[in-house]
Parts: structure tokens; sequence; C-alpha cells
């Protein structure tokens, strides 16, 4: 076997794939070139722009500069799997509704990056925010669409769990 | 930008570093911790290695102990800890300040304090460096930023950290394998470690080295520290400049005053000298004005970032008040 290449085991989007790969082969070399999941982009490919963020165990990481074989053993979540078996999750149905993509070529590393964020923190400030995609950059849009569709669906997200709790409480009454 | 082959190691310890190790010579490997800068040099093609030992699993470097810091820990880690955020509040603050969260949460600790020095010279695409040359750092035998005499390398070291923690007044805990595969491990002065060299950069570490913990003393949570960037944007960019100061206050008074900067030499430094007219005062406005002068007066930047060396210089005094202002804010009441 060639030492400079080998088979790494990677689970992506709850699929284990088996690939055969340079050792210096990033995790975005492997997503879009052996698995075809094409939804992390290209960008800088230096860690400056965001657009390869997928989540690794939950947190956002820059897939441009992770080793695929680091991630052996490691769950790995890229865009196409947000949704679940949905068309879009309520993070994408937003980013629609607010017109927060134009080219749509850094969307799917901000969707990754916002998503991880409403996952740790389900009402964040503007400012939490920020901070949390200022490693996303966008060339089209100026950010305030951006911003505006994260904190809409933050704020549905609260609705939904309200009513929810509303329709359990009812239901713990009636019983 | 495809990384250019290299073999990938992932020891799971330090024993099976040192077992790999005996087979490497020196200059043949580099160590990896989470990338965020040497996959960048790899794909610049400066000074690429054949065989790459990951650090990501060595569990030895995952493994704080009371008082220190273990070298693998991730920035994010760091940032999120609130026992650090209480304790350490400026170290906490600088590192929630470099780069991005997405970076922050693969870039660790260790790879911080031995970032690699930078400049408009080396950090560009191969082609780039050929079209102009290149530099001594690179493939080149001369220095662009000072061609005469241009057999030093003044590129600009930059990392955030090293400022906070000389002011802390941390140690550094370095391993290296011992021929029966044990690991020998020292402790250093963090004031002690770099060495005025963009290339060499450090004073004796040798390759196989590994940067295992940072010590932070007892008395470290004693003291009043700020630290202030000067950068591009408020996002992602490395220091153009940067300042820490450190006041240890009694009964009101600065008993001990600490300065150190990052990003105007090819070196971290602490400036003991600046400060000691200063101690046992109270760093009213007009002290504070004095120091950021000196200060100013002393560093040297080169033209190798993207702003103007005197710019950078003037901005040496302006961080020192702010620096030293925010410790005089931050004062325990006497």
């Amino acid at each position: 076997m060639n030492q400079l290449r080998r088979i790494v085991r990677l689970k992506v989007n709850g699929h284990e794939h088996e690939v055969y790969v340079r050792h210096a082969d990033t995790l975005l070399d492997v997503l879009r070139e052996e698995l075809g999941l094409t939804a992390a982009k290209r960008g800088c490919d230096l860690g400056t722009c965001g657009c390869c963020t997928v989540q690794i165990d939950g947190e956002p990481i820059l897939s441009c500069l992770y080793l695929a074989a680091e991630a052996e053993g490691k769950e790995i979540v890229t865009v196409e799997a947000l949704a679940g078996k949905e068309r879009f999750s309520p993070l994408q149905r937003a980013w629609a509704e607010a017109g927060a993509s134009q080219c749509g070529f850094c969307t799917p590393g901000f969707l990754m990056t916002a998503d991880a964020l409403l996952r740790s923190k389900a009402d964040p400030s503007r400012q939490e925010i920020r901070e949390a995609l200022s490693g996303n950059l966008c060339r089209c849009t100026g950010f305030v669409k951006i911003l505006d569709a994260v904190e809409q669906s933050a704020a549905k997200h609260r609705e939904f769990q309200a009513s929810e709790n509303r329709s359990q409480t009812a239901t713990e009454a009636g019983n | 930008m495809r990384l250019p082959d290299f073999q990938l190691h992932k020891p799971a310890n330090l024993a099976q570093a040192s077992s790999l190790l005996q087979n490497l010579e020196e200059g043949e490997f580099d160590w990896l911790g989470g990338g965020t800068d040497l996959l960048c040099n790899y794909k610049w093609r400066i000074q690429n290695r054949d065989h790459v030992i990951s650090t990501r699993g060595i569990a030895e470097l995952l493994d704080s102990q009371p008082g220190s810091l273990a070298a693998g820990r991730t920035l994010w880690e760091i940032e999120q800890d609130p026992v650090l955020a209480e304790r350490y509040p400026a170290l906490v603050a600088a590192v929630s300040r470099i780069a991005t969260p997405v970076i922050r949460r693969s870039a660790t600790l260790g790879g911080n304090l031995l970032l690699d020095t930078r400049c408009w010279h080396l950090n560009q695409t191969v082609e780039w460096r050929r079209a102009h040359g290149s530099c001594l750092k690179a493939e080149a035998e001369i220095c662009r930023v000072m061609p005469d005499p241009g057999d030093v390398c003044v590129a600009t070291y930059s990392g955030d950290l090293a400022p906070v923690l000389l002011v802390y007044g941390a140690e550094v805990e370095l391993a290296r394998p011992e021929a029966d595969g044990s690991w020998q491990s020292r402790k250093i002065s963090l004031a002690e470690f770099y060495q005025e060299d963009g290339i060499r950069r450090f004073r004796d570490k040798g390759a196989r080295e590994i940067l295992l913990r940072v010590h932070l003393p007892q008395e470290a949570s004693a003291w009043t520290v700020n630290y202030q960037k000067l950068r591009l944007r408020e996002a992602f960019d490395f220091p153009e400049g940067g300042v820490a100061a450190g006041v240890r206050w009694q009964a009101g008074r600065a008993a001990e005053i600490r300065l150190a900067t990052t990003a105007y030499a090819s070196i971290p430094e602490l400036h003991p000298e600046l400060c000691q007219g200063f101690a046992g005062g109270t760093l009213e406005e007009s002290d504070r004005q004095a120091l950021g002068e000196a200060l100013m007066a002393k560093v040297r930047p080169m033209k190798n970032t993207a702003m103007s060396p005197a710019y950078r210089k003037k901005m040496a005094a302006v961080l020192c008040r702010r620096a030293l202002l925010a410790c005089v804010e931050a004062a325990p009441q006497p």
C-alpha cells in the first residue's frame, strides 16, 4: 500500500463511509471529491472565509484545515443533512424568508455555524450572533439579513417551544 | 489548494510518539496541533515536511493540572472555562480575541505559543514568492525586509497569548524523548523561551521536544492584567501590534508593573527596564503617558505586515496607555 494513502472511515450525516485517501487530504477534499457532498464550499481554502464550515461532534469546524484522517470516529454533519427528513430546516426556511442568500456560496458555512449556535443557545442576542458568525464572510448581503434570519429562526423556535409547553400543561391539567 | 503529500501519524500518547520519533530525523517532521496555521503554511509550500505528527490525540497534552494549562487544549475550551475566566480574566479575554470562533474550535494553546513567525514576503503562494525572488525563510538566501545585511530573518511573531502569559509570569514545560523511550521534562520561563530570529524562533527547543503545559505561578491571579490589540478587522486578523500590561497592586499602589509586547518583533518581549521607575506609584495619567512613550521609543516594527511601521509604532504608546488605564480602573480597592 502507498505509504502516503490510507483507508479512512468517516461517519458523515449518519452514514458510514470507507474511503481510500491521501494522508494530506483535508476533510473538505474528501467530502467534495470522494463523497460527492458539495455543499461545503472551497472558498479561500485557508480558514479565512468560513465557506467550508461543517459540524464535527456538534461544533462548527473549518473542513479546509482539518485532515480527513483526523475526523475518524467523529460525527460529521454537512448542510445536506441539516433538514433531516424535511426539505428545509427552520433555520433554512428563515434564511429564505429573510432573503439572507444572494449568490449562496457562503450560505452552507453560515448555516452550519448558525445551527451550532442555536443548538448551544436558543436565545442569542444580536451581538452574540454577530460574534458567532464572525468567522464567516459574505460578499453579497452585507450581513444584516443574515443576522435577521438567525434572530427570526431563534424566535420561531422559542414560539414553537412555548406552544409545546402550553399544550403539555393543558394535557397535564386535563389528566 | 491541495496540501503537499506527507505521512500523518496519530499517536495516542507520548510513549507512541517516542517510538515514532526513533525513526524520524530532525527536520523531517512537524508537530500538528489544531492545524489552523501550519496547514496554511503547507498549502503555501512553506517548509513542508514528509511526516506530520498530530498532537490532537496525545493524552498527556490534554491533561491540565492545578495551576497549569495543557498545551493541547483548544482556545475555545479555554474561553469557555469559568474557573480560568475568574482567575485569569485577561488570558480568557485575549483568547476570545484570537482569529474567529470557528478557528478557535480547532486552534490550541500550544499552537498559539509556538506560532510561526509571519511576513509579507513569506506568507504568500509559492508562485508569488518565486515571481518576487522569495525570502530568507523560504527559498532565497536574503531577507527582503532588511536586505542589508539580509542574513537574519525579521519575520514578525504574532501570537496573542504570549504577552499576556509573560505578564502573568508563566513557565512552559517541555518534554523530550530519551533513548529508552521515556520522556524527560523541564520547565523554563516563557521570558527565556523565544529567540529573536524569525527562523530559529526558540533558544534551545529541539525539534523532538514537545510543549506539554503552561504553568501559571500561584500569585498570577493577584495581578491585574489587560491586553490591547491592534488589527485591521475586529475578527480574523493577527495583531499588528499587541501590548499586555500587568500591575500587582498593594495598598492602592503599583507594587510591580510589567509590560509585554507582541507583533513588534520576531519574539514576544517583556520590557522590565521601562517599568522600573514607576513601581510604588499610583500610575497617574502622566505616568501612563511616559510609559507609553518609552515603549513607543523602544519597539522597532518592520515593514512586513499590513500596517505601516510608523503607525504601528505610534500605536504602541496608545495600546500601552489603554492597557495601563484598564489596570488602574480594575485595581482592587485598598
